[in-house]
């Protein structure tokens, strides 16, 4: 299997299950935005649920395939087609040589996942392949590149078809209204109870300055009388109010400490639905209890056991 | 057992990470219970954790798969914070690493910026800057960017009113009561009065961060040759 990227002006990347075990060196554990979607493209086509895939961004990316095989593709729908026509996502689909796979703009979320049988064939660095722009690592070559016009992108070789069929109720609807579910936590208590508050009561933006670092959100200013925070260690879905009261959630590719004041933590399966809304979208927030969260990583992980 | 004011806390943030807070002051007493508690944690829980990662007075532990049993984990964690709290703790432990630093008018880009916040000659900032031993308090921002501290008072100033797009690698430099080393081309917005030749972390080493959290370092001035010598780099012109 293998495929050649003709055309992108989006943002193509490779992403396995991310860099753990070297964020005490300052090293972030990266990986997909939207890692439920990112599992279940490799669960549908029966890989290692951290098998490496495509992360689409935006669209905008036309693949052409070289090498006859199967791949799958979830999370948002960016109006793929093959050959012209639409594409069932979230199903496994064989491809021939010659075929042209084309994604073109965002419909119902931002962030689609590309899978093959036995991931995406690329250089691991530190143990990953995940691409991390900022600190240079992982990507095809292992220097942080995003995949470029012309890039030839192989499967890693195994060819054993033991795809399989999801259930539909399972696919989300990245569109829907939807409350995104917040822990409470780190310096939640240090903030005024009406501050601290306004997170649930009322509607945010996602503001212009997303990526995959973090989603600044604006609305009502968070006012934190915690000035002087000593740096301490952070992790993806942490919501930071700095000194202008507009929080932002850290995302996939976040720093490793941090020095401002946090409210909580967005629930990480809720904070893969965040992943797939755009700038200028609203969205709103609701507390749960970490029992709640227990409750819902469980129910998720046992989907994936059949 | 008998807590220590609020300072001791043991936080659940999701259904998978931990963090013991063991301090609220960026000293020495602080980063050694960060340093103890990081070894215990590694040494009993070895197979469970998946992510240990030190700040200057807190840790987190990240496990590989969602604690099922929080009441259970939540006291084994206490105990381990509480043993911490009452440990009998040695101060200098830390590995004493000595880095060569070239302090040149060409690559102390905010020499004249730090000579007006510290009201100090540029020769008396080196010195001072060299006169002590700093502890490694913490890794992040970047990969292999080290938080030294904490320095001379006389060395304290703010950051820059607007960070540099690209502080150079290898950059010396100082912010508040910290001093670091850029290990990469990066945005930053300290404060720049030397660089130096070594590699802070390099991937293809055994041991790739050049210091670890809780190690001590030195800085020592070096000429102009001797920085070109080890293969430090000037700025094109």
């Amino acid at each position: 299997m293998q495929i050649r990227l003709v055309r992108n002006t989006g943002l193509c990347l490779l992403e396995d299950g991310g860099r753990w075990g070297y964020r005490h060196l300052g090293v972030s554990v990266s990986g997909p935005m939207d890692r439920s979607s990112f599992r279940w493209a490799n669960w549908l086509l029966g890989n290692d649920l951290n098998a490496s895939v495509i992360e689409i961004t935006l669209g905008r990316a036309q693949f052409n395939i070289t090498q006859p095989g199967q791949l799958a593709v979830t999370g948002a729908d960016l109006g793929a087609t093959l050959n012209g026509e639409s594409l069932e996502l979230w199903v496994p689909f064989l491809v021939k040589e010659g075929d042209e796979l084309v994604f073109s703009r965002p419909i119902n979320g931002l962030r689609a996942y590309l899978a093959t049988v036995g991931g995406w064939k690329a250089e691991s660095v530190l143990g990953s392949c995940s691409t991390n722009m900022r600190e240079n690592l992982g990507g095809l070559n292992g220097r942080g590149l995003p995949l470029v016009e012309g890039d030839l992108i192989e499967s890693s070789g195994a060819t054993e078809n033991r795809s399989r069929m999801m259930r539909e109720w399972l696919i989300p609807d990245f569109n829907a209204d939807y409350q995104y579910a917040v822990i409470p936590g780190f310096q939640f208590a240090q903030f005024a109870f009406s501050e601290r508050e306004k997170l649930f009561d009322s509607e945010f933006t996602l503001s212009k300055d997303c990526d995959r670092m973090g989603y600044r959100l604006s609305g009502s200013v968070v006012n934190s009388s915690n000035r002087s925070l000593i740096s301490e260690p952070v992790v993806p879905g942490a919501i930071q109010v700095p000194a202008d009261g507009q929080p932002i959630v850290l995302m996939a590719d976040c720093q490793t400490l941090g020095g401002y004041p946090k409210l909580g933590t967005v629930f990480n399966l809720d904070l893969d639905r965040l992943s797939q809304k755009l700038p200028g979208q609203q969205v709103s927030f609701r507390k749960i209890s970490l029992q709640e969260a227990q409750n819902r990583r469980e129910a998720f992980n046992s989907k994936f056991e059949t | 057992m008998h807590r220590i004011g609020t300072l001791n806390t043991v936080e659940a943030i999701d259904e998978s990470n931990w963090l013991i807070r063991l301090g609220n002051q960026i000293n020495d007493q602080s980063a050694e219970r960060v340093r103890l508690a990081a070894d215990l944690a590694r040494q009993g829980l070895a197979d469970q954790l998946i992510d240990v990662v030190p700040a200057y007075s807190t840790l987190l532990l990240s496990f590989r798969e969602p604690v099922t049993d929080r009441s259970t984990q939540r006291q084994l964690l206490q105990a381990l914070a509480d043993e911490v709290m009452q440990a009998d703790l040695e101060s200098n432990v830390g590995e004493l690493r000595r880095v060569p630093v070239y302090y040149g008018e060409e690559v102390a880009l905010d020499g004249a910026e730090v000579e007006r916040e510290t009201g100090l000659a540029f020769e008396e900032i080196c010195r001072l800057h060299q006169s002590q031993t700093y502890r490694v308090y913490a890794i992040g921002f970047a990969p292999g960017f080290a938080y030294l501290g904490s320095t001379n008072e006389e060395l304290h100033v703010p950051r820059k009113a607007s960070p540099r797009l690209s502080v150079p690698k290898g950059s010396v430099a100082l912010a508040d009561n910290q001093t670091a080393i850029y290990p990469a081309s990066s945005p930053g917005g300290w404060q720049i009065i030397g660089r130096s030749p070594v590699e802070m972390i390099d991937w293809h080493r055994d041991s790739p961060m050049l210091v670890k959290t809780g190690e001590r370092v030195q800085f020592y001035a070096i000429s102009r040759e001797e920085f070109l010598a080890s293969g430090g780099v000037l700025d094109a012109d």
